[in-house]
């Protein structure tokens, strides 16, 4: 009798949480099957829609550095002129226009861009680059970084390096909010989005202990499943 | 010193042919002395780009080293037990590597992405040293 009563218990509360879990289960397989065709579907070259991503930047202000009617900010691990992703870059630093290319000082590396900002190439460490280089400037006919305190003119052709006594006064850059317009483009990639719904994260530290609760009563499911079949044979 | 190359149709077309995509920058930089040319390479493995530095003599790697390794996995890539595999191959006809890399477990991509950049570069050195 007792085992009876503990049977039908154990039966309701096993299709109860069941019915529960259902949707989430459905959600999890989906996502798992989307992220798991990342590649062949594109997930990581395509952007989610501006009111998906307003979700993300919510009230975030990113600062950037606006110069001949143009916004360069780095956002989602990317340096984006505009609406537009040119490379990686974690962290924009500085920001250098020159004659003939725009010149990014990102994670201290040399981004170095035509006018019309297609990647020329990326500077480096492995083309002997100083790596702790904190600012570059344009004097006009000088390219200048600056590392170690010191002021160095870097040739951006043959990237031969020689000290250089600048002292001239070097403005503070001029780090602006970047208008809410410009996130919305290309700041939120379809993968990244799905990875969030799958792991809760989407809606934050709930939705992530949501997430590992879902994971809990799966097992507890499978526990209860188990007995029941045990008992009842 | 580093020469330049600014990378014109018929490298971007080599460049899909061989990495799978056109290179993602415009100009490239080299070092030449006699036959032998040095170049240094990014790209990208799983996520992120992998630096790569190939010298190469009278059209064959002499040597292959990862310069710059970004990836949280894969790293074994760095070590000479997988790069000095790529020492003494060249392009044949077929733009396949004169012999076969041997992979490594969870790597995958990283080592596809070090043998199509010997590829390429075995394709730019043929293009300077003899165009």
């Amino acid at each position: 009798m007792a085992l009876t009563r503990q049977l039908t218990f154990s039966q309701k509360l096993h299709r109860r949480v069941g019915v529960t879990l259902a949707l989430f289960l459905c959600l999890l397989a989906m996502t798992g099957i989307a992220l798991n065709h990342s590649d062949e579907i594109g997930l990581d070259e395509n952007y989610v829609p501006g009111w998906i991503a307003r979700l993300y930047l919510g009230s975030t202000e990113v600062l950037g550095i606006q110069s001949s009617n143009h916004f360069f900010y780095s956002l989602g691990g990317n340096l984006l002129v505009d609406r537009t992703t040119i490379s990686r870059c974690t962290r924009l630093q500085d920001w250098a226009s020159l004659d003939d290319q725009e010149v990014a000082l990102c994670d201290g590396e040399l981004i170095l861009l035509s006018p019309g900002f297609e990647l020329i190439e990326r500077v480096d460490g492995a083309l002997g680059l100083p790596s702790n280089i904190t600012e570059i400037h344009s004097t006009g006919p000088e390219f200048l970084v600056l590392a170690d305190s010191q002021w160095l003119s870097l040739d951006l052709v043959s990237l031969k390096l020689s000290r250089v006594a600048f002292d001239g006064h070097v403005s503070e850059t001029d780090w602006r909010p970047v208008p809410m317009d410009y996130l919305l483009g290309e700041s939120v990639t379809w993968q990244q989005f799905i990875l969030d719904v799958h792991s809760g994260v989407v809606i934050g530290l709930p939705g992530k202990l949501f997430t590992d609760l879902v994971a809990i009563l799966l097992v507890l499911m499978v526990m209860s499943g188990l007995w029941m079949w045990h008992k009842t044979r | 010193m580093a020469q330049n190359l600014w990378l014109k149709e018929p490298h971007q077309q080599a460049a899909k042919k061989l990495l799978g995509h056109s290179y993602r920058s415009l100009r490239l930089r080299y070092w030449i002395a006699g036959d032998r040319t040095a170049w240094v390479l990014d790209e990208i493995g799983k996520e992120e780009p992998i630096t790569i530095g190939v010298v190469i003599a009278n059209n064959k790697i002499q040597d292959v080293k990862i310069l710059s390794y970004r990836e949280s996995r894969g790293g074994e890539v760095r070590h000479p037990f997988f790069t000095s595999q790529f020492n003494g191959l060249f392009l044949r006809s077929n733009d396949r590597l004169s012999e076969r890399i041997n992979g490594i477990s969870g790597a995958t991509l990283s080592v596809r992405a070090v043998s199509n950049v010997s590829r390429f570069a075995l394709f730019l050195h043929k293009q300077i040293v003899s165009p």
